[in-house]
């Protein structure tokens, strides 16, 4: 019990010690996986409600790929865009590896299938009379899908929710792709990585109550704007 | 004039029509009781099913659903701007104009259904479709919009769908008879009422008595013998036949009347007596239960009740025989 009140005491003391290094890691933090959300929402979000709707070739298979990419393991893109990346590797000359950009881009792998993926689920879900009414609408694909989405605007809350989750929790892929350079790609969750292995607990649970801190604020924003509005 | 094969598996079933005939500046009718396949056939001449629409149309599915928003938002979903001016035209007729600045999901289910008639009425389409147009609408008002429903049809290219003899017999030039997933009977509405081809199409309008005996025909008249009774009615059929006596063409009189012209002539008593929203239907065992449709005051003037003898005529042009 006195270790974990020493832990808990330390990381107070981080948190009030609270300076540039920290900000660099808990800003990073915020643009990598805030940034990576977005472009994943606004690319997932749309490929859900067509996934959802459209009646195209090969849209089973987009299906298949965006339910496995739901699941895939973050260390696995980690290792894959390191590979594409690498300095001998078919987008070396990019020269991302280690790099901020790197974070985002593998974050963006992670979190659009969840964008889309979740989406997809939500419109598939309305009521079959609002389906078919969309249909027999026959408004053009565009007005289609935004009508499909604000009908389902809970469960495409709950998808831009979960692709933030996913990105901020995420830790397998930045530490590969990133290297957890402190100064340039250090996150809160390699952060934690870095410290737990080096016994400093105390810093390590202050990085963990930012990064809850963070999910608390974006998750209640978010709430606000997927509420249900009163009635059917 | 158009006619069309239509093939659609239905979980388990198969909707399987063939030559539907659907003609241009009138309403067909697709009449028939519920899971009869009606829904489906439309679903697929507005291609929400089995592929691409057979016809160019403006649809109405049979829950109309109205999306987050306005009310007025809702009507103009898919409307160009001429369009949505006869909308609201139409709301306004439709008694519906003051809910447009009201949240959709405030509106009750029959306000939806007009609505949703107005927004497909508006569109400028080649074909109206509509499935079960009324089944929201209070009994008070369906009178109302059934009427302007047959206004605005009249001279349009429509198909309704319908299990409503009331809603068939108003909208309908046409009228094609579904059951099972299969067209029984379709053409203009008078003579498919007036002579059913078979007994389920019988059934299916809900005419009443149907018996059975042995058929003799002559002149093309066909005599049925019905235990010791004879029922005479029109069709040729030598063998095994069914009889269809619309409920509504029976007489009845007391004993004792005027020799009269109706071939079918019954005596027998009253069994039971049925009120109905605006009829009574009297069943009297004339050597079968034959049912008879009349009015209250009718009843009265005769001192209808149960046990009373009474002779039941139908002439023999209304009643139609058809082979068993």
């Amino acid at each position: 019990m006195e270790f974990i009140t020493q832990v808990i005491g330390d990381a107070f003391e981080a948190l009030a010690d609270f300076g540039p290094e920290l900000a660099g890691v808990l800003g990073l933090t915020l643009v990598v996986s805030l940034v990576s959300t977005f472009i994943g929402v606004v690319v997932g979000v749309p490929l859900g409600v067509g996934l959802a709707l459209g009646r195209f070739r090969g849209r089973r298979a987009i299906t298949t790929l965006v339910h496995v990419g739901m699941g895939i393991p973050p260390v696995l893109v980690g290792l894959l865009l390191l590979l594409l990346f690498w300095d001998s590797g078919p987008f070396g000359s990019l020269g991302l590896v280690f790099t901020p950009t790197a974070m985002v881009i593998a974050q963006v792998v992670l979190a659009l299938p969840i964008a889309a993926g979740v989406t997809a689920g939500a419109v598939g879900g309305l009521a079959p009379s609002a389906l078919e009414q969309l249909d027999a609408l026959k408004l053009p694909r565009i007005a289609k899908g935004r009508i499909a989405a604000i009908e389902a605007r809970s469960g495409v809350a709950a998808a831009v929710v979960a692709s933030f989750g996913r990105v901020i929790a995420e830790v397998g892929a930045v530490l590969i792709i990133g290297g957890n350079i402190a100064g340039e790609t250090r996150v809160l969750t390699t952060l934690i990585v870095q410290e737990s292995r080096q016994a400093r607990f105390g810093a390590a649970v202050a990085a963990g109550v930012l990064l809850l801190l963070i999910s608390l604020v974006v998750n209640l924003l978010l709430g606000r704007f997927g509420q249900r509005p009163v009635g059917p | 004039m158009t006619s069309l094969d239509i093939r659609v598996p239905e979980n388990g079933s198969v909707v399987d029509v063939e030559g539907l005939v659907l003609e241009s500046d009138s309403v067909t009718v697709l009449f028939g009781p519920n899971g009869a396949g009606k829904t489906t056939i439309l679903r697929r001449l507005a291609g929400i099913i089995g592929g691409e629409p057979l016809l160019a149309c403006s649809y109405q599915p049979q829950s109309p659903y109205l999306f987050r928003g306005l009310a007025g938002y809702n009507l103009g979903l898919g409307l160009d701007a001429e369009e949505a001016s006869r909308g609201g035209t139409l709301a306004g007729s439709l008694g519906i104009r003051d809910l447009l600045m009201e949240p959709s999901h405030t509106l009750s289910g029959g306000e939806t259904q007009r609505l949703a008639i107005a927004r497909t009425l508006a569109r400028r389409a080649e074909w109206v479709l509509l499935d079960e147009p009324l089944s929201a609408i209070d009994t008070a008002d369906r009178s109302t919009v059934l009427r302007l429903l047959a206004n605005e049809l009249n001279g349009r290219s429509a198909v309704v769908v319908t299990h409503d003899l009331d809603v068939a017999v108003a909208l309908a030039d046409q009228i094609a008879v579904i059951d099972h997933g299969r067209l029984l009977q379709q053409g203009p509405v008078s003579s498919v009422l007036r002579a059913p081809v078979s007994v389920e199409v019988a059934r299916i309008f809900g005419l009443g008595n149907i018996v059975e005996g042995e058929g003799q025909a002559a002149d093309g008249l066909t005599t049925v013998a019905v235990g010791r009774l004879v029922v005479v009615g029109t069709g040729s059929v030598d063998g095994p036949a069914r009889a269809i006596i619309p409920g509504d063409s029976v007489v009845l009189s007391r004993p004792g009347h005027l020799e009269t012209s109706e071939r079918n002539r019954w005596t027998g008593r009253v069994v039971e007596i049925r009120k109905t929203a605006s009829v009574l239907e009297v069943t009297a065992d004339v050597g079968f239960p034959l049912v008879s449709v009349v009015t209250s005051g009718a009843a009265d003037d005769l001192g209808l009740e149960v046990g009373v003898e009474i002779v039941a005529s139908v002439k023999a042009t209304a009643v139609v025989i058809v082979p068993a």
